[in-house]
C-alpha cells in the first residue's frame, strides 16, 4: 500500500539470505540456553522511570537486547464522541520500522493492533477509571528493538504498567507481565526470537501479585492441561520477580526527589 | 526558576498594557505559571528584553548535545541523539532490491523521521503531521543534493541487485527543534553502519550474504543541521525549545559540513530577516557545527 | 509511618484505618494505589477511625472538579452560553486544556432571566469562573456567579487591555470607550 505522506522508497525489497556455512548452525537446547539462562529463569530487566519529560508517566525497559519505552498522557478531556462515567483507556502499541528482522512499515499491522488490544484488556482490570469521569489515558507503547514477540509483549504490558504508576494514575497493582515458549512438553521461560522459531506454542500471562489476580491470559498452540498449569506456576513467580524490580524502581525515583530537595 | 529569571516575573505577574502604551496600574496579578499560560507571547517577550530565556540560557546559546551510537542491535547501524530534552533515536535496516532501469547501479536511501504520540500531547494517532512530513522531506532533499552517497557504493549487482537503506527516525521526546536531533542522529548511525558481504547467486536470483558486518559507508560530508529561531522579528533565538517554538515569527535553519561549508539553508516563510542578521547566524552555525563534529567523533571512537 | 509505597503495597488491616485517596480497601486490608508516601491522619470526627492516605510526590495532571476555581479564554459566543478553554486549574496550569461552558443562568447571580451573553463576554476574554458540575459530553458546566469570578482580563475593540469600572463595566485607557462585561471584583 502506498503510504503517500512519508518518502517511500522501492517497491518491494528482501532481507537477504545468510550463506550456507557462515552461520553456527542454531539448534534449541533447553540445557544449553544460547545466553547461559536455565529454562526457568527470566532476562535481566532493567527499568527506568520519567525517561519522555512531555509525558505524564514514562517508562523505559530492557530485557537483553528487548527494549520498550512508554509513554503516558492523560488523564485528558476525553473526545467528544463518547461519553462516559467511567474514564476511558486508550492503548496504541507501535514497533518502530528498525525493531525486527524484517523493516516494519508505519502503518499498523495486524499485529500491532492485536497486541494494542491485548495491552489494554492486560492493564485495564487494574486501573480504577471509576475515579476519572469524562476522562481518557493514553498509553502509547514503543518498541525500539524487539526479542521474541510473546516476550515483547509481555515486556510491552510491564512497561505501561509503570508508566502508568509514574503518572500518578491511580491502580489496584503495578501489573507485571511474562511470556514462555512450548518446546513439545519442555517449558522455557521469556524465549528470544531465535528460540521462538523453534516453539511449539506460547503463552503470555499478566498477573497482578500483591492480590494473586490474573488480568490476562493468552495462549497459542497445542497444548495439554498440565503443561498449561504448569507454565502459568512458572510465569506467576516470574511475575512476582519482575513486580519487585518495578516497585524498587518506582521507589528509587521518590528517594531521590527526596534526596535531592 | 533560576537566579537569571528577571525579578517581575518571579514575584509575580502583573497583568499589564501592551508595551507600547503607557504602564496603568496592574488590577489582578497572577503567579507566574498562570501567567506564562494565558499570555505566553508576552511571557516569553518580558524574558527576552531582558537578555536571557525563560530556561536561564542566553539568546546565542545552544542546549547540551549528546551522541549515543549502536544500541539498537537489529539494525545496521542505529545513533540516539539528544538535544537538551528532545530525544531522537535513528535506526538503519539494509534490505536487498531491484534498481530502477534507469539507473542500474544506484542503491536507495529512504530517510523518515516520525513524531510518534508517545513523545508529545500535541501528536495524536495516525497519519504524518505536518511537522514530520516536512522535516522528512527536507532531509530526504538534503541527502539526494548533497549527493552524502554515492549510490553506486551501494550495487551488488548491476540491474541486478543493489542495498535499499531505509533510515527510520524516531523522536522519543519532543522538546523542540527536532530537525537538528534528527539530522544529528541520521548521520551518526550513517557513520556507524557495517554491512555484511554480499555476493549475487545468478542460479536462484538470490542474494546471500556473510554473517559478520564489516564494510562502513562512505559518506562524502558531514553535514550538521542548526536552526535559530526568530521571536518578534527582532531577538535571534539559538537551538528553540518548546515552549518558545508556537510564538517564534520565523524560523532559520542552516546545514554546514565539516569544512563550514554550506550544504543548505531553509527558511520556512515568516518574518523577514536582513542581511547581517543571516550573516551572523552563519557565524554561529559554523562556530556550533565545529563543537557538534567534535561530539560526533567522539562518540563513533566509542563504540 | 511516612514510607515510600507503590500501588498494590499492603498497607494496613481494613478494620484499623478509613480509606482516603491514593488507598483502596479489598476484602480484609487496605492497600495502596499509587506511587508517593503513606501518611496516617487523625480521624474526621470523633470515634471514627484515623485515616490513611498516600499522597503522590509527582505533580499530577489537574482535572477540574466540582467547586475548583478555573481560568481560561472565552472562544465562543452565542444567546445561551459562552464556551471556554480551561487552561489552569486553582493555581495549576493544565499541560492539555479542558473545554467549558458558562450557561446564561449561571453568569451572575441576580437577575439571572436578564442577562446578555454578549454584554457579559466577549471571545478573547480571559474569565475566572468555578465548576458546577461535571456537564455534558463535550464541556464542564461553569458558573461566574460571585463577585470573584468573572472577566480579570479583556482588550477593548481598539486592542488595549481595559480596567474594570464596575461589576458590568470596563473601560478603555486609551479611546475611553465603556464596554460591558460581567467583571471580577479585583481583590483591594
Amino acid at each position: 500500500m502506498a503510504d503517500r505522506k512519508r518518502v517511500t522508497g522501492p517497491e518491494k525489497s528482501v532481507v537477504p539470505l545468510l550463506e550456507p556455512g557462515s552461520l553456527s548452525a542454531f539448534t534449541f537446547d533447553p540445557e544449553k540456553r544460547k545466553d547461559g539462562r536455565n529454562i526457568d529463569r527470566i532476562r535481566p530487566v532493567f527499568m527506568k522511570t520519567g525517561v519522555v519529560r512531555q509525558a505524564n508517566g514514562s517508562a523505559y525497559l530492557e530485557a537483553g537486547k528487548l527494549k520498550v519505552a512508554c509513554g503516558v498522557y492523560g488523564p485528558r478531556q476525553t473526545a467528544r464522541s463518547k461519553i462516559s462515567s467511567r474514564g476511558i483507556l486508550n492503548c496504541d502499541f507501535k514497533f518502530s520500522p528498525f525493531s525486527g528482522g524484517r523493516r516494519r512499515a508505519y502503518i499498523k499491522d495486524s499485529q500491532e493492533k492485536e497486541y494494542s488490544l491485548v495491552l489494554r484488556q492486560a492493564l485495564a482490570p487494574a486501573v480504577r477509571l471509576d475515579l476519572l469521569p469524562k476522562s481518557t489515558v493514553d498509553v502509547f507503547v514503543q518498541v525500539l528493538e524487539s526479542d521474541g514477540s510473546a516476550a515483547c509483549l509481555a515486556a510491552a504490558i510491564t512497561c505501561a504498567a509503570l508508566a502508568l504508576a509514574d503518572a500518578g494514575i491511580e491502580m489496584l497493582d503495578a501489573v507485571a507481565a511474562c511470556a514462555v515458549g512450548y518446546f513439545d512438553s519442555t517449558i522455557c521461560l521469556d524465549p528470544t526470537d531465535e528460540e521462538e522459531t523453534y516453539q511449539s506454542g506460547s503463552l503470555v500471562l499478566s498477573y497482578m501479585p500483591s492480590l494473586n489476580e490474573v488480568t490476562h491470559v493468552i495462549q497459542s498452540g497445542e497444548i495439554g492441561t498440565t503443561t498449561t498449569i504448569k507454565a502459568l506456576e512458572l510465569c506467576v513467580d516470574a511475575c512476582a520477580q519482575i513486580q519487585s524490580v518495578m516497585q524498587q524502581t518506582l521507589a528509587a525515583t521518590i528517594k531521590e526527589k527526596i534526596n535531592g530537595a | 526558576m533560576d537566579d537569571s529569571t528577571p525579578a517581575s516575573v518571579q514575584n509575580g505577574m502583573d497583568v499589564d498594557t501592551p508595551p507600547s502604551v503607557t504602564s496603568t496600574p496592574a488590577v489582578f496579578s497572577l503567579d507566574s505559571e498562570t501567567f506564562k499560560k494565558i499570555h505566553p507571547t508576552e511571557y516569553h517577550r518580558r524574558f527576552l528584553s531582558q537578555g536571557v530565556r525563560p530556561d536561564g540560557r542566553t539568546l546565542s546559546r545552544f542546549r547540551k548535545a549528546k551522541i549515543t551510537v549502536g544500541a539498537i542491535t537489529t539494525a545496521h547501524g542505529s545513533a540516539m541523539a539528544r538535544l537538551g530534552e528532545t530525544t531522537v533515536v535513528c535506526g538503519i535496516k539494509a534490505e536487498i532490491t531491484e534498481p530502477k532501469t534507469g539507473a542500474p547501479r544506484d542503491g536507495f536511501i529512504v530517510p523518515n523521521f516520525d513524531l510518534p504520540p508517545l513523545c508529545s500531547p500535541q501528536f495524536k494517532p495516525g497519519p504524518p503531521s505536518e511537522l514530520s512530513q516536512s522535516i522528512s522531506e527536507y532531509i530526504n532533499r538534503v541527502l539526494e543534493s548533497s549527493k552524502l552517497l554515492n549510490l553506486s557504493d551501494l550495487c551488488i549487482e548491476e540491474g541486478r541487485a543493489v542495498w535499499v537503506l531505509y533510515a527510520d527516525i524516531v523522536c522519543l521526546n519532543y522538546e523542540g527543534n527536532a530537525m537538528d536531533a534528527a539530522m544529528l542522529a541520521l548521520v551518526a548511525a550513517l557513520k556507524h553502519v557495517r554491512l555484511p558481504t554480499a555476493t549475487f547467486y545468478e542460479a536462484d536470483n538470490a542474494v546471500r550474504v556473510k554473517e559478520q558486518r564489516t564494510i562502513p559507508l562512505k559518506l562524502s560530508r558531514t553535514p550538521i543541521s542548526v536552526t535559530f529561531g526568530v521571536f518578534d522579528g527582532q531577538f535571534i533565538l539559538a537551538d528553540p525549545d518548546i515552549e518558545e517554538e508556537p510564538h517564534l515569527s520565523s524560523q532559520l535553519t542552516v546545514i554546514i559540513e565539516q569544512n563550514g561549508g554550506l550544504c543548505g539553508m531553509l527558511k520556512p516563510g515568516g518574518s523577514a530577516l536582513g542581511q547581517e542578521t543571516l550573516t551572523s547566524c552563519l557565524e554561529a552555525a559554523r562556530t556550533r557545527a565545529t563543537h557538534i563534529l567534535g561530539i560526533l567523533e567522539g562518540a563513533l571512537a566509542e563504540r | 509511618m511516612n514510607d515510600i509505597v507503590t500501588p498494590g503495597q499492603r498497607l494496613a488491616h481494613a478494620g484499623d484505618y478509613k480509606v482516603s485517596s491514593g488507598t483502596y480497601q479489598k476484602d480484609d486490608f487496605i492497600y495502596a494505589s499509587v506511587v508517593g508516601i503513606s501518611q496516617i491522619l487523625p480521624p474526621e470526627k470523633e470515634g471514627e477511625s484515623p485515616i490513611i492516605t498516600v499522597t503522590r510526590h509527582k505533580e499530577f495532571n489537574p482535572i477540574p472538579d466540582v467547586g475548583s476555581i478555573v481560568t481560561g479564554r472565552i472562544i465562543r459566543v452565542n444567546q445561551f452560553s459562552a464556551t471556554m478553554t480551561i487552561m489552569v486549574v486553582g493555581t495549576a496550569p493544565c499541560k492539555e486544556n479542558f473545554q467549558g461552558v458558562i450557561r446564561v443562568q449561571d453568569v451572575r447571580a441576580t437577575e439571572r432571566d436578564k442577562v446578555q451573553i454578549y454584554k457579559s463576554f466577549r471571545p478573547g476574554d480571559v474569565v475566572r469562573a468555578e465548576v458546577v458540575s461535571l456537564g455534558d459530553a463535550r464541556s464542564y458546566y461553569l458558573s461566574t456567579a460571585k463577585n470573584e469570578l468573572g472577566v480579570i482580563f479583556a482588550q477593548s475593540m481598539a486592542g488595549y487591555t481595559m480596567i474594570p469600572v464596575s461589576w458590568e463595566e470596563m473601560i478603555c485607557p486609551k479611546t475611553k470607550v465603556v464596554e460591558h462585561r460581567k467583571c471580577a471584583k479585583p481583590e483591594s
